[in-house]
């Protein structure tokens, strides 16, 4: 390039002109260098195409011709599915908020009893996949369940709970389990709000409860919004939860669509119309998280001598607290623990148990390790050749996140099967085998959906991890004498190992979580920990699904704990 | 005192959790209806307390404080901030981040019939001359202009007494100078009685009517302007507000034997006493002398005013104030003259 060439010619001029002689070395070093420079941004790109692959050929269901499947589809599911969706939403919409919000206000602007196990321990629901507490809850509160066999002995045999497999208990659920989102930011922005902002409401005339509603929660409003899509988010990627409740959406229609009819067309018109939902919440996040950036203020920030509520205050705020981490987290998790000793202690433990374990131990950490490596690629790649085209292709790649696993998968199939039939294809003409689904029949094609529905995870991490080498430091340990290779030893690593971590722990946990996709995908017989809960809970064995529920839970409080120590720091 | 009081503070005490001595140790104070008084001192001196107990954000342990005849804080009441009906002006302006100018301003006029409001936000913001700046947000206002919109919705409710945290500490120097007469033009014009927080004296002289300085919680003094500078109670005082020279001296009847010269005994100081008398660099002449007894030993230009380091025969070592126009060479024999406007003194190892 002659840009370089100059630069070089530049740097010569500059060693005579300094009256050192320039290297005989240094053009070599350049050009390697060079190299590297066009290498990483390269890499990243096709990195960044291929995971976003199957997210735009799902994204092209939209744009073939509809035909008769759709009509078809249009005519029977469709009006149903989007019904269903459409409350489900606005149900857990709405719940999410309040719950959300409300304890965050709380834990954030409130002293009383136990604020500060809380204000970590609210968050713990996080752990527990909805899937799982769909089926402890449906299993505690059926009819035949032992909550209310218990209260028909206690109040004879006409006493009834209103059903559980109902739209109530969905939303229930799922509010139960999404709403740390919103408490999340929520909490966050409560805490950074400055004080004065609600003291000078006071002393405009505000009571404390007015100050509140004109006040905090205007301002906490972008914050609650986006906690809201991202609960949103997973509301529409859910498949367990509906599933086990009997509630038709999207995702179960996909499944069902996919098994039970071998419609490819039609699952992925499906698959499509939950993508443009998904599209519509991901544009509702990232306009309230743009227009949060506007309240940010500096100043002094809530103070720490808060408020301290007494009396029956103080027992409501505990009290409404602890409720709901008992429902959400502790009684599950105890349920799942009674359940599991029941299940060894009638010998019903599954004898896979130990191979589902590793199989899904092992499956997390390989994905894991591939997110995170492609992660410091990318971020690399946008960090020395920032051009529209890599960012863009970098942006849909990350889509994969809020993308439901459902769709994930279908897009996934269909590049895998494109490519046996062309390596078959091939292979067949070349060498006369027949190699048969080679990529779509092994582990490998379930790691790279895994990559595609995760990939942002880790580079979000990845991203945030370089943000905080600043360009400067570069320059520094240049001129300082550091080379490249001991530029990035013993700057960028130390610097970005944390980060990296993090989008470890992060991704292994989401991949054993994962449900949908890989349902979809696995080989015949490839059983991981989250497809025994699933075929236990089909057959409402309860008992034996608690177990692997309880491992999943047991990895989830990983990053609880790892987001509590960073929210400590 | 037996003045018409629009705000008074009666022995007012807080100590704050964990704090080993109080921010405000009984404090009283009395500031009269139209009065704009400033409370001065150093950061930590319990100055933003004491504003903060007015406004009711804070309560205290002990003393009274009457608002406009009402009792807001005794052993009995504590009224809430939004009953007291005083303004507060917040050093960060705490303007509402989501709301206009305009909304800001009528954020405390919710009960006040639509077509009053407008009117009242209309009379604020020329009165604060916001003109134009009606529909922008905060984000979008110079520092200037957020100051003056804070000033005018802490106005806007009509509170007769309007309380100010370090109004102008977060603006550019330039900016600082032109609002300090701005802030207290505009108070006058609306007849508020106001307390100003802040420990830049330039700032508390200029816009205030009265002064008072805190350290450690303690009233040091309270008086107009001039009395604070020329006649400081106390040396945290005469330090406090500008630079001072302490020249030891010995009280010999009616007047004070110093190395400067003698000066009145105006402090009628018990004879024999020694004292150090303070001397602002302003009342220090100089003036060429080969037989002079001082040496400049060092000389610092301000712009308009010139200032000298002189040391005398006994090491003694003194600040002058001149004009820029004056040319004293470093090493320059010089006579040194004494003219202060009030002789001050304090005892010898007398804070």
């Amino acid at each position: 390039m002659s840009g370089t060439s100059s630069q070089i010619a530049d740097r010569q001029l500059a060693g005579d002109l300094t009256g050192r002689a320039a290297l005989p070395a240094r053009p070599v070093r350049a050009r390697r260098k060079a190299r590297v420079r066009r290498a990483f941004p390269l890499a990243a790109l096709v990195i960044a195409g291929v995971v976003a692959l199957p997210v735009c050929l799902v994204a092209a269901n939209l744009l073939v011709p509809r035909g008769e499947v759709w009509a078809h589809l249009a005519a029977t599911l469709l009006p149903e599915l989007v019904l269903n969706t459409v409350l489900l939403l606005a149900g857990v919409g709405v719940g999410v908020s309040v719950l959300g919000t409300g304890l965050a206000w709380l834990v954030a602007t409130r002293r009383f009893p136990g604020r500060d196990l809380f204000d970590w321990a609210l968050i713990l629901p996080l752990a527990m996949p909805a899937y799982v507490i769909g089926f402890v809850f449906v299993g505690v509160f059926e009819f035949s369940g032992p909550l209310q066999t218990a209260l028909r002995s206690l109040f004879g045999a006409g006493f009834r709970l209103p059903e559980i497999r109902s739209y109530g208990g969905v939303v229930a659920v799922m509010t139960l389990v999404f709403y740390p989102y919103v408490y999340l930011l929520a909490r966050t922005a409560f805490g950074e709000q400055r004080l004065t902002l609600l003291e000078a409401a006071r002393s405009l005339g505000e009571t404390p409860r007015g100050a509140f509603f004109r006040v905090a929660l205007p301002l906490a409003r972008p914050a609650i919004a986006a906690g809201a899509a991202l609960a949103l988010m997973e509301t529409l990627a859910d498949f367990g939860t509906v599933a086990t409740f009997g509630y038709r959406t999207f995702t179960t229609a996909i499944y069902r669509v996919w098994f039970g009819m071998f419609d490819r067309v039609a699952a992925g018109q499906l698959a499509a119309v939950l993508m443009v939902a998904a599209a519509g919440l991901i544009v509702a996040e990232r306009r309230a998280r743009g227009r949060a950036r506007f309240t940010q203020t500096h100043g002094r920030a809530l103070a720490a001598e808060l408020p301290r509520l007494t009396g029956w205050r103080a027992a409501a705020a505990t009290g409404a607290c602890a409720l709901v981490l008992l429902t959400a987290f502790v009684l599950p998790t105890g349920v799942l623990v009674a359940w599991s000793l029941e299940a060894w202690a009638a010998g019903r433990v599954a004898s896979t148990y130990p191979q589902l374990v590793t199989r899904s131990l092992g499956l997390s950490a390989v994905t894991a390790v591939v997110a995170v490596t492609a992660a410091l690629v990318l971020a690399y790649g946008i960090r020395m050749a920032p051009t529209r085209l890599l960012q863009g292709a970098v942006r849909v790649a990350a889509l994969g996140y809020a993308v439901p696993g459902s769709v994930v998968a279908v897009g996934v199939l269909l590049v895998l099967a494109g490519l046996d039939h062309a390596i078959g294809a091939a292979a067949g003409r070349i060498a006369g085998v027949s190699t048969g689904l080679l990529l779509t029949g092994s582990a490998a094609g379930l790691v790279f959906a895994y990559l595609v529905r995760f990939v942002s995870v880790s580079f979000q991490a990845a991203e945030s991890g370089l943000a905080r080498v600043a360009p400067s430091m570069d320059e520094v340990a240049r001129s300082l004498g550091a080379g490249p290779g001991r530029t990035l030893r013993e700057v960028h690593l130390p610097l970005v190992s944390g980060a990296l971590l993090t989008g470890l722990i992060l991704v292994f946990v989401e991949v054993m979580k994962e449900m949908p996709a890989t349902m979809l995908i696995r080989p015949f017989g490839m059983d991981t920990l989250a497809v025994e809960v699933w075929q236990r809970t089909t057959e409402s064995l309860w008992q034996e699904a608690a177990l692997p529920a309880l491992t999943i839970v047991a990895v989830g409080v990983l990053p609880v704990v790892l987001l509590t120590r960073l929210r400590r720091r | 005192m037996t003045r018409e009081s629009r705000v008074r503070l009666e022995g007012v005490t807080k100590t704050y959790p964990a704090a080993s001595a109080p921010a405000v140790a009984d404090l009283s104070l009395d500031v009269a209806p139209g009065e704009i008084l400033a409370l001065l001192g150093p950061s930590g001196c319990g100055k933003t307390t004491t504003l903060r107990l007015v406004a009711g954000f804070e309560t205290p342990e002990t003393g009274r404080i009457v608002v406009g005849g009402r009792v807001v804080d005794d052993d009995r009441v504590h009224l809430p901030p939004e009953q007291r009906g005083i303004g507060f002006v917040f050093q960060d302006y705490a303007l509402f981040p989501h709301l206009t100018v305009r909304d800001n301003i009528a954020f405390g006029l919710r009960r006040m019939p639509e077509a009053e409001r407008a009117a009242r936000v209309r009379t604020v913001i020329e009165l604060c001359e916001l003109g134009g700046m009606e529909g922008r947000f905060p984000h979008e206002l110079s520092g200037g202009q957020q100051q003056r919109t804070a000033l005018a919705r802490a106005m806007a409710p009509g509170a007769e007494v309007v309380l100010l945290d370090e109004p102008l500490a977060s603006l550019d120097p330039e900016i600082r100078a032109t609002l300090r007469g701005e802030i207290r033009r505009t108070l006058k014009q609306a007849g508020k009685t106001a307390i100003l927080v802040t420990h830049d004296q330039d700032e508390a002289f200029e816009i205030a009517d009265r002064v008072g300085v805190l350290d450690h919680g303690r009233l040091q003094q309270i008086g107009t302007p001039e009395e604070i500078f020329y006649a400081p109670a106390t040396r945290f005082v005469a330090l406090f507000v500008g630079q001072a020279n302490f020249v030891p001296g010995l009280v010999d009847g009616e007047s004070i034997d110093t190395e400067v010269g003698r000066l009145a005994n105006e402090p009628g100081l018990a004879p024999g006493t020694p004292v150090d008398v303070m001397l602002r660099p302003s009342n220090v002449q100089l003036e060429a002398d080969p037989d002079g007894p001082g040496i400049v030993t060092a000389r610092v230009f301000h712009g308009s005013e010139r200032v000298y380091t002189v040391r005398l025969p006994s090491g003694l070592e003194l600040r002058a104030s001149l004009p820029s126009t004056s040319a004293l060479a470093e090493g320059a024999r010089v006579a040194v003259i004494a003219r202060p406007t009030h002789v001050v003194a304090f005892g010898r190892g007398q804070a």
